[in-house]
């Protein structure tokens, strides 16, 4: 917060190069776009500021490795519509000259591979020049051990620590202080050109590495879009039906596609796209007096609540979607019980994976960006960096190169043999290719090759899937839609981290407005929920962030 | 009429076909999910994805779930894990428990009050995790086995119901033991635990089962992944899955053939392989469960 101001270097050039991050990183909490961006939170609550940080940032030096043929734009991610035939070598030397073990800790959100005798480790080890020994935790359980961790000061030499994570460690700026390196002295400005793969990530996710005005942390950057709304095509065009335009549309939709007696109902979770598309913020906004306002104060977001009681009483919704808010909504999306959805963007081609070989029909596509009264929608932002990598502190200057050595390796870009190396593994012994030049794994492959290393540092994003066919394109288009009409955040490049206490309001209002959708508590209750997350921290809150705004000027 | 008693009276035809139909409802939801578990695990990817779920009308079975998690060797190591930890924790546990037991159940032993004081007291508080990691931490457990044992050896209320068992048994079994020239250990080995099988049989199935069900012991205390034992390799198979926090952000997370996440078929596959063995075990000792839990529930 208090970071030297070096002038110069103007905000607007900032901004133009990202978009925004992933709030629903937390993993689909209705209300995570009331925390602004989730990078998480703290006690006090904190914010890190890239107005004032230029000093500490290392200089953006792009790194193009293959050209992409549907850039993005407004801070949508650039599109690849076919892999590259020929690959670059980004990292020419091995990158830990000593070949000492390096030690990680990393999430996972898949099952966990072998690790003695793998040879796709190996694989990779022997171009980084060292074994990396990991200590991979199941993503979900991943915070619960951080905090003994951390307070026992017992770190692997490589910590990812995702930001959601942060909001329940107590002190994190001290822990942080006492326990990882400063890696500004290595990074910051020209010094980053011994790492040309970080030198490539955005300046806007560098920002948020930033704790105690030290460089911390490498970011993991992210594109920044909260939600989705999905609609099976292949379903709605075998109905005649269009994908909605309107809050009109959605109701239309709804009888429409709605069949009990056929098990197929036209709604899965679309709640945060209505709050959207009636134009409640993603998170804070200011009223003219000048007064921050919350989404969940906005006349716009009770008019929405009101709309998807609608869309619940009317029997639109998923019988398993209206009994459990937390139901498993791919297998009824994919299966066709259900035809429209939110998710967050990553979902698609996931699950173009998993059915390509079951129904080969199965065409999932974006409903693009729409208003409730059809006019121009607003789109929600996010953190343009939602996990970070902490080098342990105190390991000696030369280590320290090191192991930025191994996150320069693993922050190579989509086209470089290193990128392929550390998601596929080796051609034609963990991988082959397909016609469409997309990998796919072998026997061996699917054994051996798991998400490990890309949970160490980060590389920037960009639409890749072209093994799908349309898929690309179609997500290319959507993401500059949305991006164009991204909505003005007004904390943009601060990484605010929410006090605890209003963090922990999330979750009773959440409960609250389940039951309002579902019938079970009236509308006018959504008046008594906000007022006692104002009265419970909210209020709080609004001060806390007030003074955020006002310490950078805003 | 006569004069019988309620009870005594012939059941009326309601209520004779009434207590079986009641009965085989509850029976029934107890054993239909289950039934769904395990058609679930033996159906295809396609057949799952038309029920869109849950499979209950079994179609097209398949062992696939079950040979894809066997056959990967991290599965089976951590069975060998699950299986060494529970055997050897389950004896240790069982042993030192009814030491303890024994010890606190006879009046006069050497601070008995003081110490049955603070094993009741952690009852009431539990250690945190924090300070579990840190002591376990400072003993140099962290990626040992024994981090999986030790800290949770001894369970309050195991101790009780065993102590209190003990008290049970008359005093002039012992007496004449301890008149027949027998010691301490004599009297524990061949009076006490001999009449006391089922609090054995019963505080041992405690035990056992929650060896084999403990995941977060491990979670915080081994680091070696190849040391985990089978409850956490299956979690990594169930975790409810999260749109990678990225999206597609430069990460293939939709590499073919790499399940971003496992069909249902796995994960109810993962929940059969993880009842099974309690399954195998409960006949054994179920005679003994029967007595065992209304111990110092009734007198007599």
């Amino acid at each position: 917060m208090t970071g030297p101001v070096i002038g110069g270097t103007s905000r607007r050039t900032f901004i133009s190069l990202l978009g925004v991050g992933a709030a629903a990183a937390a993993g689909g909490a209705t209300l995570t776009g009331c925390s602004n961006g989730g990078s998480g939170s703290s006690t006090t609550g904190r914010a890190e500021t890239e107005d004032k940080l230029s000093g500490l940032l290392p200089k953006y030096t792009p790194y193009e490795s293959v050209k992409p043929d549907l850039p993005g734009e407004n801070g949508a991610s650039p599109g690849f519509s076919h892999y590259p035939s020929e690959l670059r070598r980004a990292v020419p030397d091995k990158m830990v000259p000593s070949g000492k073990e390096v030690t990680a800790m990393t999430p996972l959100w898949s099952p966990i591979p072998p690790l003695a005798g793998n040879s796709y480790f190996e694989a990779n080890n022997e171009r980084i020049g060292a074994p990396v020994k990991f200590n991979i935790l199941n993503g979900n359980d991943y915070g619960d051990k951080l905090g003994p961790i951390l307070a026992a000061g017992n770190i692997p030499e490589l910590l990812c620590i995702p930001g959601w994570n942060i909001s329940s460690l107590t002190r994190f700026g001290q822990a942080a202080d006492k326990l990882f390196e400063d890696l500004t002295p290595h990074l910051a400005g020209d010094k980053v050109s011994a790492y040309p793969m970080l030198a490539n990530l955005p300046t806007r996710a560098w920002a948020y590495g930033v704790w105690n005005s030290q460089l911390k942390a490498v970011p993991f950057p992210s594109e920044g879009f909260p939600w989705m709304m999905m609609y099976r095509k292949d379903i709605l065009d075998q109905l005649g039906a269009e994908p909605p335009k309107s809050a009109d549309d959605l109701l239309a939709l709804g009888k429409q596609l709605t069949d009990a007696k056929a098990g197929r109902w036209a709604f899965g979770s679309v709640a945060d796209e209505v709050h959207r598309a009636f134009g409640a913020p993603g998170g804070w906004i200011k009223d003219p007096s000048g007064k921050l306002v919350n989404k969940i104060e906005t006349p716009q977001f009770e008019e929405a609540v009101a709309f998807i009681r609608r869309l619940f009483q009317s029997g639109y919704v998923h019988p398993e979607v209206v009994a459990n808010a937390g139901a498993d909504e791919n297998a009824l999306f994919e299966g066709g019980k259900f035809l429209i959805r939110q998710n967050g963007t990553g979902g698609w081609h996931e699950s173009l994976q998993r059915q390509q070989t079951v129904n080969p029909k199965f065409n999932p596509q974006p409903v693009m960006p729409f208003a409730h009264d059809g006019g121009t929608p607003i789109t929600w932002a996010g953190d343009p960096a939602g996990i970070f990598t902490f080098v342990k502190k105190g390991l000696g200057e030369e280590r320290v190169k090191e192991l930025l050595g191994v996150l320069n390796y693993t922050a190579a870009p989509f086209g470089t043999e290193e990128y392929v190396l550390y998601n596929y593994g080796v051609e034609g012994k963990h991988y082959t290719k397909q016609p469409s030049g997309a990998p796919k794994l072998t026997a061996l492959g699917q054994k051996e090759v798991s998400q490990t290393y890309i949970f160490l540092g980060g590389r920037p994003t960009a639409i890749t899937e072209s093994e799908y066919p349309g898929y690309v394109e179609s997500m290319s288009a959507w993401q500059n839609t949305a991006a164009k009409v991204r909505e003005k955040n007004l904390f943009d490049g601060i990484r605010v981290e929410q006090p605890a206490k209003m963090a922990a309001l999330n979750q009773p209002f959440d409960d609250a407005l389940q039951d309002i959708y579902r019938g079970r508590k009236p509308v006018s209750e959504l008046k008594t929920a906000v007022k006692q997350w104002q009265d419970n921290g909210g209020n709080e809150g609004r001060d806390f962030y007030a003074k955020v705004l006002s310490d950078n000027g805003r | 009429m006569s004069a019988r008693a309620v009870w005594e009276e012939e059941p009326t035809p309601v209520g004779r076909f009434g207590k079986p139909v009641v009965l085989a409802l509850i029976a029934l939801a107890v054993a239909f999910p289950l039934y769904v578990v395990v058609v679930t695990s033996l159906s295809t990817t396609e057949a799952v994805t038309r029920a869109g779920g849950l499979v209950v009308v079994p179609r097209e079975l398949t062992l696939a779930a079950y040979v894809q998690l066997l056959s990967g060797g991290v599965v089976t190591k951590a069975l060998l894990i699950s299986v060494g930890i529970t055997v050897i924790g389950t004896a240790f546990s069982l042993g030192i428990t009814v030491l303890a037991a024994y010890g606190l159940s006879r009046p006069g032993s050497l601070f008995h009050r003081p110490l049955l004081f603070i094993v009741l007291l952690t009852f009431l508080f539990g250690p945190g995790i924090i300070p579990s990691y840190l002591v376990v931490n400072a003993l140099g457990l962290i990626d040992h086995y024994a981090s999986l044992i030790l800290p949770a050896a001894i369970s309050a209320f195991n101790l009780i119901v065993m102590r209190s068992f003990f008290m049970g048994i008359p005093s002039e079994l012992i007496d004449s033991a301890r008149i027949d020239g027998a010691g301490e250990f004599a009297i524990l080995r061949r009076i006490v635990l001999p009449l006391s099988k089922a609090v054995v049989a019963v505080v041992g199935l405690f035990y056992a089962v929650g060896y084999w069900n403990a995941f977060f012991n491990a979670l915080l205390y081994i680091n070696d992944n190849s040391k985990w034992p089978l409850q956490m390799v299956l979690r990594t198979y169930i975790v409810q899955q999260q749109p990678l926090p990225t999206g597609a952000g430069g990460v293939a997370t939709g590499i073919a053939g790499l399940s971003p996440a496992p069909g249902l078929a796995i994960k109810m596959a993962i929940v059969v392989i993880a009842i099974v063995p309690v399954l195998l075990v409960y006949p054994f000792i179920q005679r003994h469960f029967q007595k065992g839990v209304i111990i110092g529930a009734v007198k007599g």
